[in-house]
């Protein structure tokens, strides 16, 4: 018995160990992403980006949209899409086989004529069957290809982007309009940038008319809700804290944009990945700081996407159980990575940071759960000490939230109603009581179901396109 | 507590774990301490939201009472310091935001009258003392609207600034000079863009694009001493603006350079003047081993056009490179019905070689058909 | 005895402009509709019959080609004339407007005075 005691304790302070650790490195965030989201906001509120109109030296955007059973809003998405304000830019859009009418809308509402075509990179990708061009409207392609994910559909969509930026975004996204312009001024300010992330925030609740958000607000379900904070925390804090090292491991695929060269010299998105937008940063990182240390890949905290999240418990959990497996797998295929001081701090701290928090996070959170209750019902912890630690780390998490608020109405100040900063404070502290172990859970079940080889993503979910990390 | 036992364990890895009655307490402060911080965190953001509104408020009636007022001076020659009589200077913050909105989209006199608020108006020493300060974002700020309305006076101040250690401060403060077409200062701000270690050439560009066109002028006298990264942006900077005169001195880059990059910028200004004298020059080209200076070869004599280059083109097709094919296949399809002809021919000779592929790619791109004859 | 103000439709997504032009207009002695993005300004020229519209390139929902082409395929409102008005001055897009039927092209940056002009030289 002693010696179960004594494993159990030690468990607890691993646990202890594991959340002091984390509040250290949130606090550290914090502080940095204040700097950094500060100094962005005073930068862009002057720099007239609509002037390179007149300068014309910009880099022309070429944005892929792949699209699988969107028959129903691609026609809509694309006109909202063509809408954009950037001076040159192509819009390819990639039919993944749908087996809905996605294609034949396409053909129909843009008169689309078959042309033509030869793959330009040579990157893999399932067969092509056609590519179709509008006569009206020229900066429009469209890819029909055999199904292969959404990895595969981006790659086919590179084969005949022609140019040099590649921005790749989700069917269902909703873009600000001059979502364009912002996201290629870091590869217009500095060179060795090859990547660059926007921050995606939740449309739900948003009154959205033909694909632009007409005016932001906050969805009534809870579970939207819950998710709101959560990518406020996510972008605002955890991706700007990061940039700060060079350390984005991911960009959300929602929203991405690329150096067309860069990414085909690394051969593309893997195809058949589970979480290729986690995937092809840590490969972009890895290729590239090789050959030259100053590569950058980088992150506007700037919100320019909004997504649609889901609003079902069985959705969501696919969705997160699949960003765990993601995860995983680009931890593992990218294990070199790890404290290997080529890479600087991302290789000593970000990487390591992914695999203690995030790869085995849930799995010491959820055991911690458990050995917690066990604990406390054998005695070994007092119920005072229990409920005090609980509550401590609680209220963290609660400040963290609010500090994530702050920031946003320090910046952008998207929620226009005191309404909403009430509901979203309310949500911070809600999110503490069930949504955090489910969420912990979900992340919990992935791990084992990644180890477990049921692999799932096998038949259904490699169709499925929108898989986006955040 | 049970703490007790395990200790010694934890405290021979050299952890040391405070006993239990010691934890509990430290715990219940911190607990205590996180409460308050999330309360008065809460009443943070309602207080700034508080501010905001009120900031707000006060906003909106000042534009109320303003703003016709001020429409009404835009574009008449009335004097903008009594536009700005009863203007607080608390308030000259929502007045610059509405001029700033304005600026990128009026011309001729409304710009004018724009300028003249920023020029001749108390709210010149406002921005002055902006520019003196040491804060990024009141730098950059005055340097947005001097630059916008070609302050003449705040040049030295601005050059100052140009070795700043903050980028966006250097950017700022670069484009205000340029924007002003301070010549003067145009060496300058290629000197001190070396001490920016994360400045982009991109970014230096277009900073320098905001000269009007007379930058190339005084870029020609001083390109020849100078080192291939400022003879490589200053002949960019020739092609944006189109300018002729440069091109003897192109050339001459051209004939003796070995640097790629600066190879690549020459013969793209060759072709963008359409310059005849740089033929031979290109011509040689075509055979460089480097896919890239070869691409901007073909793309540049296809722009100076000329019927007996379409051989050259054609034999271009059957190359290894793919770019150099498109380029080539692009540069027929150009140079008019001829080319076009060629092309078709191509197309329809054998249909799995490359160079097929490649021209009916361009041709159905084109929307045209290769059997319509 | 005054002759009825001239009805002007003007469709822009930038507020400082909207704001500014509406003075302008109201002050030259017009009567102002405004709208903030291109939807619903062909449907409401069918029904108020506007004696002129000015149109921006890029707006949000509707963008002002789209909208210069249901005014002028509509043999309701073909006659009205329009001015686009717009920060893309692409020649592709000037011979597109000015071939579907645009009366005039203005590119931003542009002076007040100059489009006051124009329209007061169509529409009187």
């Amino acid at each position: 018995m002693s010696e179960f005691i004594k494993i159990l304790m030690i468990f607890n302070y691993i646990v202890l160990f594991y959340f002091l650790t984390l509040i250290t490195i949130y606090i550290i965030l914090n502080l940095v992403s204040f700097y950094k989201v500060l100094r962005y906001k005073n930068k862009i509120e002057f720099a007239d980006l609509e002037r390179i109109f007149k300068l014309k030296n910009y880099k022309p955007i070429s944005i892929i949209v792949p699209a699988y059973n969107e028959g129903n809003n691609i026609v809509e998405n694309v006109k909202s899409l063509l809408q954009l304000i950037y001076p040159q830019f192509q819009l390819v859009v990639v039919n993944d086989g749908s087996k809905d009418d996605t294609l034949q809308k396409l053909i129909e509402n843009f008169s689309l004529k078959q042309i033509s075509f030869h793959d330009l990179y040579k990157i893999k990708s399932e067969k092509i069957n056609a590519v179709y061009k509008s006569k009206e409207i020229r900066n429009l392609t469209v890819v029909d290809k055999v199904n292969g994910g959404k990895a595969d559909a981006i790659n086919a969509g590179i084969n005949v982007a022609k140019y040099p930026l590649i921005t790749v975004i989700d069917a269902d996204s909703i873009l600000e309009r001059d979502c364009l312009l912002k996201i290629a001024q870091p590869f217009i300010e500095n060179e060795n940038v090859v990547a660059v992330g926007g921050t995606i925030r939740i449309a739900n609740g948003c009154e959205v008319k033909k694909g632009h958000i007409i005016s932001v607000g906050l969805s009534k379900n809870w579970l939207a809700r819950f998710q709101v904070v959560e990518y406020l925390r996510a972008f605002l804090f955890g991706r700007t804290g990061f940039d700060a090292i060079n350390g984005i491991l991911i960009i959300s695929g929602a929203f991405s944009c690329f150096k067309r060269d860069a990414v085909v010299e690394i051969g593309g998105y893997r195809r058949g990945s589970i979480g290729e937008d986690m995937e092809i940063v840590m490969r972009l990182h890895k290729h590239f700081r090789k050959i030259n240390p100053d590569t950058k890949i980088t992150f506007i905290p700037d919100p320019i996407c909004w997504t649609e999240a889901p609003e079902s418990l069985k959705i969501l959990m696919r969705q997160r159980t699949r960003w765990q497996k993601g995860t995983i797998e680009s931890l593992l295929l990218h294990r070199d990575l790890l404290f290997n001081p080529n890479y600087g701090l991302m290789g000593l701290f970000v990487v390591p940071y992914y695999l203690i928090y995030e790869f085995f996070g849930p799995i010491i959170e959820f055991i911690g759960y458990l050995f917690f209750i066990v604990s406390l019902l054998l005695g070994i912890l007092s119920l005072e000490f229990t409920i005090a630690f609980l509550a401590a780390a609680i209220l963290y998490g609660i400040v963290l939230s609010i500090l994530s608020v702050i920031l946003e109405e320090l910046s952008f100040k998207k929620y226009p109603k005191v309404s909403h900063l009430l509901t979203l404070f309310l949500t911070a502290i809600v999110e503490n009581f069930g949504y955090r172990q489910l969420t912990t859970w979900w992340r919990f079940k992935g791990t084992i179901e990644f180890f477990l080889g049921k692999r799932s993503w096998g038949s259904m979910e490699k169709k499925g396109l929108s898989s986006n990390n955040i | 507590m049970i703490y007790i036992q395990t200790k010694n364990f934890f405290l021979s890895f050299g952890i040391i774990i405070p006993a239990g009655k010691n934890f509990l307490f430290i715990l219940s402060q911190l607990i205590i301490f996180l409460s308050i911080v999330s309360i008065l965190l809460v009443i943070v953001v309602l207080i700034i939201r508080l501010i905001d509104s009120y900031d707000q408020r006060r906003k909106n009636d000042f534009l109320n009472k303003w703003e016709n007022d001020f429409y009404h001076y835009l574009g008449s020659p009335a004097d903008p310091n009594t536009l700005l009589k009863g203007v607080k200077k608390s308030q000259y913050k929502y007045l610059l935001m509405v001029i700033r909105d304005l600026f990128s989209v009026l011309d001729g006199k409304d710009l004018e009258s724009l300028k003249r608020i920023i020029n001749e108006t108390s709210v010149y020493e406002f921005l002055l003392n902006d520019l003196k300060s040491k804060k990024t974002k009141r730098i950059i700020r005055a340097a947005y609207f001097f630059g916008a309305s070609g302050n003449q006076n705040v040049k030295s101040i601005l050059f100052g600034h140009l070795y700043s250690n903050k980028t966006d401060v250097f950017i700022f403060c670069a484009r205000a000079l340029a924007r002003i077409n301070a010549l003067e200062y145009a060496t300058a701000i290629l000197h001190a863009a070396r001490f920016q270690k994360e400045l982009s050439t991109d970014i230096l560009i277009s900073i320098l694009l905001e000269f009007k066109s007379d930058v190339c002028n005084y870029l020609l006298e001083r390109v020849v001493l100078e080192d291939d990264y400022y003879k490589r942006i200053a002949i960019q900077i020739f092609r944006f603006h189109g300018f002729r005169e440069a091109a003897e001195i192109v050339l001459k880059i051209f004939q003796t350079s070995t640097n790629k990059k600066l190879l690549v910028e020459c013969i793209k200004y060759a072709g963008s003047i359409e310059c005849i004298d740089a033929i031979p020059q290109l011509w040689e080209h075509f055979e460089h081993p480097d896919i890239e200076v070869k691409t901007a070869a073909i793309e540049a004599l296809a722009k100076i056009g000329g019927k007996e280059l379409i051989p050259i083109f054609v034999q271009r097709l059957y190359e290894e490179s793919f770019e150099v094919n498109i380029a080539a296949a692009e540069a027929l399809f150009d140079s008019g019905e001829k080319g076009i002809k060629l092309l078709k021919v191509v197309a329809k000779s054998n249909s799995d070689s490359k160079a097929a592929k490649v021209a009916r790619m361009i041709l159905s791109e084109n929307f045209i058909e290769i059997d319509d004859e | 005895m005054n002759a009825p103000k001239k009805k002007i439709f003007y469709a822009e997504d930038s507020d400082s402009l909207i704001k500014l032009m509406t003075y302008k207009l109201q002050n030259e002695g017009y009567d102002v509709t405004v709208f903030s993005t291109g939807e619903n300004v062909y449907e409401s020229a069918v029904t108020e019959k506007p004696d002129l519209v000015i149109l921006d390139l890029m707006m949000p929902i509707k963008d002002g080609l789209t909208v210069l082409k249901e005014i002028k395929s509509d043999p309701a409102t073909e006659s009205i004339p329009v001015i686009m008005l717009t920060t893309n001055a692409e020649e592709e897009n000037i011979l597109k407007a000015l071939e579907i039927g645009a009366e005039e092209y203005i590119t931003k940056p542009f002076s007040t005075a100059v489009l006051l002009a124009k329209i007061k030289k169509i529409i009187g």
